[in-house]
Formats: structure tokens, sequence, C-alpha cells
């Protein structure tokens, strides 16, 4: 019975300081500048550690991307050999207090955004969301996007935080979207309008060139992924001060990385715990199908790690189509949800749920007790580098990630 | 194959929703392929690099949606086209809500739960029995194959919580009127029965109703409540609560022998009961002379029962040919009788009776070991089978509800020339198949049939378990059975009497 | 001396919840008898090593 008592006390706790985070978006910085342990010749991907012998075709074509945008070679030939010969450390975002979508790949010219957790006072970083170099594409064009952000967005938002004294908070634009039909992961549409809402006057108001404000804005205020990004690095600013509860069997990390999905959890700290990266339950952009999809990768399901995503797809009707489409199939879809979690969050509610709080703290116990895993809705890359994204679905991790956490977790704790 | 597409204006739909759409209309009859997008630069594109170059010159804004297919003819694609709105407006099927699946989550919804039914594969019957338990749930057991150690321990436990652990191998009760597992569906009355056999409950029960009375409750014990190692933990809660429960007067206790000790206990607890207790140690004889109301078998236990309460029992109607017509009808060289039981208590009776009248019979579960047959597929002279036995019900359904297996046996035995009886019972109610006799009959027939092509009878003898009140119909059932040419008794007693009756006088030289 | 849980359920009737073979549930409710019944599933899909784990941890 005792240590019953002490892991519910540790979860209790862990729960508690991923419901009392606070983030605040700080700024937007060269990943170079910020970024612990980012070296020079480094490229850190989504996912749990992955050699370039053993990554998929996605990610290694995200990796030549960044190998170009860096210049550390000027064709994707080069590019491949450079990486073969290991000259290019490749290392996961999660070592480095960081994430990215879909390939996630960051280097240290990269703008990320750097969100505080004002409660606990750690920083967390993510990549910009976009739909070609994340997944795969290594074209001129899709060089060009990292570019402009580099040169032009970036910078331009950057300008505009500098005037907001404190940061821009973020916890009432996460209500408020969640609140709009958002999960902050495929359905961040509100959240991103209200993002590029704050941040228009305050680059107007720190005198931002007028080519690059409206090259800024226009970016800004037609991009409903852009607060992909900032959503990432807020759950992963709230659950980096969770690693290290000791007797805490909660999820903090669920990463993929097109090869392998990860978990890791709370009490046993700096594990991953890692099986076969599931294909993802999918719909395609016309003319491509389950045929040409790669394996789930990305370090987006940190938004379903603290209970956003696919733990309230109740409340975005307009992805409600990936599963099916009912509001009784969501509603039950968040009810398994709660079953394999441990409390709800007091401040992000979901109207259409009848206001309850998302589900937070996934339990390996009782994913592995109930059967149910969690759900995860996600974009799909294909299966070879040099595509843009293909579509999205529906995608659960593999049963043996909680187990084998299981397993250690009692083998830890002298049970 | 023909490529079309159609252009809806100034309509905006989610891009998921839009390629679901298109997953929809791509399982449609002649469609092989279709799109559906709004037409913004990046779909236009990509609907050109899918194939459908002329959707993709639109001319469309990106405001509007376009529907791009590829089908086997132009009555195809127009049947999807012309009627867009349907597949933009149509709603999925929904899928169930996720269910109940945990027994905290049941008591959440329904805390004033009093009682859990479990039947889930044995290996997690323990377990499940367990976590009601400790909820001070009343438990029916359904599952066997729980271990003695666990099932010694579960009694323990339901003693300590002071509820009823109805099990493990419990297949039958009756509470307040409503019948749990394999039960029929009897008046109320003044008769309370504890029972470790279903089917025994099942008999009596029934006789009780079919004799004018009624059954107050009837408390099944799994069937090794009696034995010492479980000491009689719920037979002896059940006669407590029995006896202090207004509307029962009178209380049938059925079981196979108990243990030495526990049957000491029993017998000391009667004694300060103030209503009578039946008991039926079905399988033993001699124990009856110190006991107040013993009863020799089920229908006995039933009579008596219905005597004690007060009611004269009404004589159940049966009417059925005199021994010798009956030995007269069977062809010469058929001398055995082969009975095959759905009811394992029924079968373990006839046991007891042929026993009693000195015919001996062999079985796959007897009543001593050196009877039992080397192989349960194949009688060996007279042969009385339970068809319930594990061996025959692993990975297939119950005798009562699948009748499958017995009448493949009905057929083989009747192939055998010695076969001169069947010998055959019936179970009606909740959970039994909906038409027992009918499951058998077409068997039974071609059985009859075959020994007419030999130019002489088999017998076949049957008793139905049942009243009136049951879906299936007990007069039904009775009916279909003389249609078929078998002979229906009142109830398995008589059955196994007249098939040992029939039995000994095929045995004599030179019939 | 009879148990009161044993009377009151004596008394009151059957209020269950079944756990398993779906028939034995609507058989209930077809005799008007209230009965919840759970889409049970075996704990961890079966698997006795985890089972035996989540004993002495859940």
């Amino acid at each position: 019975m005792e240590i019953k008592a002490k892991i519910e006390a540790a979860n209790a706790e862990v729960v508690k300081r991923v419901t009392s985070a606070d983030p605040i978006l700080i700024d937007v910085l060269p990943a170079g500048q910020v970024i612990p342990g980012l070296t020079e010749r480094m490229v850190t991907h989504s996912g749990p550690p992955v050699t370039w012998q053993n990554m998929c075709g996605a990610q290694r074509g995200a990796v030549i991307a960044m190998t170009l945008f860096e210049g550390w070679a000027s064709t994707a030939q080069q590019a491949q050999e450079l990486l073969a010969a290991g000259a290019i450390k490749l290392e996961p975002n999660h070592h480095h207090q960081a994430v990215g979508p879909m390939a996630g790949t960051i280097t240290k010219s990269l703008p990320v955004w750097v969100v505080e957790n004002r409660a606990s006072g750690n920083r967390a970083y993510c990549r910009l969301a976009e739909a070609r170099q994340q997944f795969g594409d290594f074209s001129e064009q899709a060089l060009g996007g990292l570019r402009m952000w580099r040169d032009v967005w970036g910078p331009s938002i950057s300008k505009g935080l500098q005037t907001i004294k404190g940061g821009l908070p973020l916890k009432p634009i996460i209500s408020r979207a969640l609140q709009m039909g958002d999960e902050l992961h495929n359905r961040p549409d509100a959240a991103s309008s209200l993002l590029s809402g704050a941040l228009t006057p305050a680059m107007i108001e720190a005198g931002v060139a007028k080519d690059a404000l409206l090259s800024t804005v226009r970016w800004t205020a037609n991009n409903p992924f852009l607060f992909l990004g900032v959503s990432m690095a807020c759950g992963k600013a709230a659950t980096d001060p969770c690693s290290g509860v000791e007797y805490s069997t909660i999820v903090t990390t669920m990463a993929r990385n097109g090869t392998e999905f990860g978990i890791r959890v709370a009490g046993l700290p700096g594990e991953w715990f890692t099986a076969p990266s599931p294909k993802i339950d999918g719909l395609f952009m016309p003319g491509f199908s389950d045929a040409d999809a790669g394996r789930d990768m990305g370090d987006s399901a940190i938004t379903e790690t603290v209970g956003w995503g696919g733990f309230v797809i109740g409340g975005a009707p307009g992805i409600l189509a990936l599963v099916g489409g009912t509001a009784e199939q969501a509603l039950a879809w968040s009810r398994d949800m709660r079953k394999i979690t441990t409390g709800t969050s007091p401040d992000f509610r979901i109207p259409a749920l009848n206001f309850e709080g998302a589900p937070v703290g996934i339990d390996i116990r009782k994913v592995v007790r109930t059967g149910i895993l969690p759900v995860i809705d996600t974009a799909i890359a294909h299966k070879d580098p040099g595509y843009p994204n293909l579509g999205a679905g529906i995608v659960r991790p593999p049963m043996d990630c909680f187990k084998l956490a299981l397993r250690k977790f009692a083998s830890k704790y002298g049970v | 194959m023909v490529t079309d597409h159609a252009i809806i204006q100034n309509q905006y739909f989610d891009s998921v929703f839009l390629m679901r759409v298109a997953k929809r209309i791509s399982a449609a009859e002649g469609i092989e392929q279709a799109a559906a997008v709004m037409a913004t630069a990046k779909n236009l594109e990509a609907l050109a690099q899918a194939g459908f170059a002329s959707a993709a010159r639109g001319p469309a804004a990106p405001n509007d949606v376009i529907v791009a297919l590829r089908a086997t003819d132009s009555t195809h694609a127009r049947a999807i086209l012309d009627h867009l709105d349907q597949w933009l407006n149509r709603e999925e099927t929904p899928n169930s809500g996720t269910t109940v699946t945990t027994l905290s989550d049941a008591l959440g919804v329904e805390p004033n739960a009093n009682l859990a039914v479990i039947s889930v594969p044995g290996e997690y019957a323990a377990r499940e029995a367990r976590l009601a338990l400790e909820q001070n749930l009343h438990v029916f057991l359904f599952s066997d194959n729980v271990s003695l150690e666990d099932e010694v321990s579960l009694k323990q436990l339901s003693k300590e919580r002071g509820v009823l652990l109805m099990g493990p191998d419990c297949g039958t009760a009756i509470i307040g009127g409503a019948g749990i597992g394999f039960a029929n569906s009897v008046r109320r009355g003044p008769v309370g029965v504890i029972g470790a056999s279903g089917t025994g409950l099942q008999e009596i029960t029934t006789l009780v109703h079919r004799m004018g009375s009624g059954i107050s409750h009837a408390i099944g014990t799994g069937s090794h409540d009696l034995t010492d190692a479980v000491g009689g933990v719920t037979s002896m809660q059940a006669l407590d609560a029995l006896d202090a429960e207004p509307n029962t007067k009178v209380i049938v206790l059925v079981s196979k022998p108990p243990g030495q000790v526990t049957l000491g206990r029993i017998r000391q607890r009667m004694a300060s009961m103030s209503k009578p207790v039946i008991t039926c140690f079905l399988g033993s004889s001699g124990l009856e002379e110190h006991w107040p109301h013993p009863a020799h078998d089920l229908t006995e236990s039933a009579s008596e029962a219905v005597r004690l309460a007060g009611v004269a029992p009404t004589l159940l109607p049966g009417s059925y040919p005199s021994v010798s017509s009956a030995v007269a009808e069977i062809g010469p060289h058929r001398r055995y009788v082969r009975g095959l039981f759905a009811g394992g208590t029924f079968c373990y009776q006839a046991q007891q009776i042929f026993r009693e009248a000195g015919v001996t019979v062999h079985s796959n579960e007897p009543l001593s070991r050196s009877l039992k047959l080397a192989d349960p597929y194949r009688s060996v002279g007279h042969s009385l089978v339970d068809m319930g036995a594990d061996v025959f019900t692993v990975g297939r359904p119950h005798p009562m509800i699948d009748s499958t297996l017995r009448a493949q046996r009905v057929e083989a035995e009747a192939r055998y020339p010695e076969t001169a009886i069947l010998l055959l019972d019936f179970v009606l109610g909740f959970s039994a198949s909906a038409d027992p006799v009918g499951d058998l009959a077409p068997a039974i027939k071609r059985a009859r049939e075959q020994a007419e092509g030999q130019g002489n009878r088999l017998l076949v003898l049957s008793s139905v378990c049942g009243t009136e009140l049951d879906a299936q119909g007990f007069n039904r059932q009775i009916q279909a059975l003389e249609q078929a040419g078998v002979t229906v008794f009142p109830s398995a007693v008589d059955a196994s009497r007249f098939a040992a009756a029939v039995a000994i006088e095929l045995g004599k030289v030179g019939r | 001396m009879s148990e009161p849980r044993i009377q009151d359920l004596l008394r009151s009737g059957i209020h269950a919840i079944n756990i398993g073979v779906k028939d034995f549930a609507t058989n209930l409710d077809t005799q008007g008898v209230r009965v919840l019944h759970i889409d049970w599933r075996p704990p961890a899909e079966g698997d006795t090593e985890m089972m035996g784990l989540l004993d002495k941890l859940l």
C-alpha cells in the first residue's frame, strides 16, 4: 500500500506543476544564441535518439535541408556525404529544452520561439511550424521559407516582443482559443489569429520597417499553424520541471522521429522507452494515399502530453472529421482520455465538453491497466524525402512503450 | 475512365472535412478516385499533380470548393457531382460512445448496485470477484476453473463482508423473483432453495411451480461450497438468511454429499432453525435416516417442499406406456440405455437412480471411478453422458445453448445396434437455447428412422425442465417432442426410473 | 443471525453490475431488473506480468 500512496502523492505533485505552469512568450532568437548545448555543427531533431542510418526518409530530407540552410554543404549530395560520415551531430530536441514539429530540425541560425514558464523559471524553445521543410522537403522553395523566417519574420516578431514588458502572457490566448474550437495541435487556427493580433501592434510600436512589417503580418495573419510552435514550447516548458519527481508514473514526453515512438516518465528521468513508430490512420491530399505515408513523426505530441490536441478533440469541431465526425464520438474519446489521466486543468476548459477541464497527467499504470492508449491527432509526412505535407490523421503510441516503462518503474522502485 | 469536376462557389469547408468527403466519395460505386479542396493556388497545383488537370484550370476562386473525380463512366461521375449537397451534408453513422469498462466506473454510475454478476474467463474470475467483494457487493460468480486456494480466500472475504458469494461455478439463482444466469420463470411463493448445482436449482424451482407453489428465493452456492475445504460458507449464510426472511416457509438444500465436518456443521445449524429444511444430497444413500426431512431426489425435494409449505402438490401430468409395452416395442438385439444430458445434475441423479435399481452404468462423470468411460465419445454398455463436461465444452457453447455435439451423439448412438433407449433432458429458461427441442428434433428423427430402417425400434425418452412462463413455451416444447415420437415424462426422476426399469427387463436372458 | 446486507438483498431485490457475458445483462433487463453492463476487457490486455506489477502499483 505504501508505494501506491507515494505514487498518488507524486502524481498529484506533477499535475500541480503542469496545471500551474505560466507560459510567457519572451522572444524569437537564433537557436544558437539560446538553446543550451546546441553546438556549431549540430542538428537537433524530433523524437528519441536516432542515427543517420536509421532515420526515416522525411527526417533525412529535413536534416539535409538544414545542412544546406547553414551552408555546411552546397548540394544535397554533399550534405548526405557529410551526414553519412558523421561530420554533423544529431541529437534529440528534448535533450536541449527544445521541441520541433514533424522532423523538428533545429540548427544554430534558425530562430526559435522562446517561452518562459514563469511559475518555475525554466525556458523552452521551439522552431517554427511550416508545411514544407519539416516534412522532408529540401527544395529551394522550402529553404526560401526558412530564410524569410530567419531574415524577416523572426527578427520582426522579436522586435515587437521587446516592446511588450515582461513578455506576452500565453495563458489567456490558450484559454480563449480552446473555447473557440482549437485543440492547439492540428487546429491552432484561433490561437494563431489571436497571436497575430497581439504581435501586429507590437511590431508597429517597435517601428519595424514597412516592407518587413507587411511581409511578416501577411505571413502571421494567414498562417493557421503559427501558434503550433508556441503551443509546443508551452507544453515543453510545463513538463520539463516535472522530470525527476520520484515515484511519479506520469508521462512527461511523447515524441516520435518517424522511426521510433518514445515516451519519458517523471519518476524515471533521463530514460526513453521506445517502440517502432506506428502508421497514421489518415486522410490524404489529392493524389496521395496510405502507401505513400511515412510513420508517425514529431515532438508535437507534447501538446497531448499536457492535455491538448487529441485529448480535447471533442472541443474542436473543425477537426472532428478526422475521427469520424460525430459529437458522440468526440465525447467518447475525451471520456476515454480521462480514464488514463490523473486530473484536469482548472484553467483550460472546453465548452463543447460541458466546460470540463482538459485531462492532465497520462498515467502509465492506467494506460496498461485499461488498454486505452492516448489519442494523438497529427500531420502526415511522405516516407521519402522531398515532399510537403501529405495529410492528417489519428495515431496512438505503441502499448510496448508503456509496458517497458512500467517494468522499469517496478524495478527501480523495488517492487 | 472519365475525369470530371464540379465547383461550388463561395462556400467554405474545413480542409480535413473535405478530405473525409473525398474519401467517402472514393468509396462510392463507379468512382476510382476523388479529391475535394478549397480552390487555393496550392490546392489547384495539387489537383493538377494528382491528374485532375481540367479541374485545376478552374475557373475558381480560393473561397470556392472544387470536387474532382475519376469514374468508370460519366453516369457514375454525374451521379456524385449532381448531388454534392448530399455528400457535403451527410452525417456519418455514429459510432457508439465508450461504455463503462471497469467496476469502479460502474459504481460511479450506479452507486446503489448491490450485486456483481461475473462471467469472465476463469483466469480473471477470482480477481474480478475480489474487487467486487471488496466493494461489499454480493457476487454471482458463473465462471469456473477458479483455484481452490482462490475460492477459499474469496469465501472468507465474503464472510468478512457479510455478503453472498454465489459461486464459483454457479449457474443459477433467483433473487426476489428475478432469475440470474440460467434460470426459469417461476411464480413467487414460500419455498426457498439453496443449491450447489444450477440445473438442480432449475429442476426444483420449476417442479415447485408446476406442483402449484412458488419460490421465495433460490440461492446458488457454487459447486464446492459444502466441501470441507470451503466449509459451507455460503450455504450457512443462505440458511440464516432464509430462516430470517419472512416470505420463506420451507427451505430445500440440494448438493452432492457434503464433507464430513461441514455435514456436522449444517446439521447443527439446522437444529436451531425455525423452518423445516429438506435436504437432498444427490449421490449419497443412507444419509437420509439422520436428517429430519431427507429427500431422495430432485422431484421428491420439490413435492416435499410443497407439502410442508401447506399446499397439496398438483400431480404432474404425463402419459406414458407401461414398462412391458415399451420393452415389446424395442428391437430384439437392442439392450442399452444411452443417456445424453445437457444438465450435469440430471446425469448425476440418473446414475444414482440406476445404481439403486441395480443397473450398472458408465459415465464420463461417474459416481464411482471404476465406471469411467475410457473414451467419453464412445458409450459402453449402459452409459449416461454429461454433455456439459469440460471435454465437450472447451471452446464451444454449453449444450443448453448449442445442441451441435449432442445432435451428433444422438445419431452416433442410433447407429450402434445395441442402443435401445436414448434418454434426454431439455432445459428451458433464460440463457438456454430459444428452441432446445427444435435444435435436437432433426437428429432424433434421423435416429429413429435409422432404427426403423433396421427393422426395429429404439425408444427416445425425455423430460423437460421448465414452466409455461418460460419464453420457449413449455407446452410447445412438449408437443414438439411428442410429434418427434419422443416420450415425455413429468420430471427427470420419472424418465430415469422408467429407463432403469426397461433396462432391467432388456437385461433378462431370453427376452 | 443473518447478515444485514444479505437481508437487504433479499428484501429490496437485485441492482446489478454485469461483468462478462452480455446475455446475462439482457435477461436481467427483460425481467425489469436494474443492470449496468460493463464492456469488460482483460486487464492489461491479458498480460499477466503487467497485471502482477499493477496489483502492486495501482
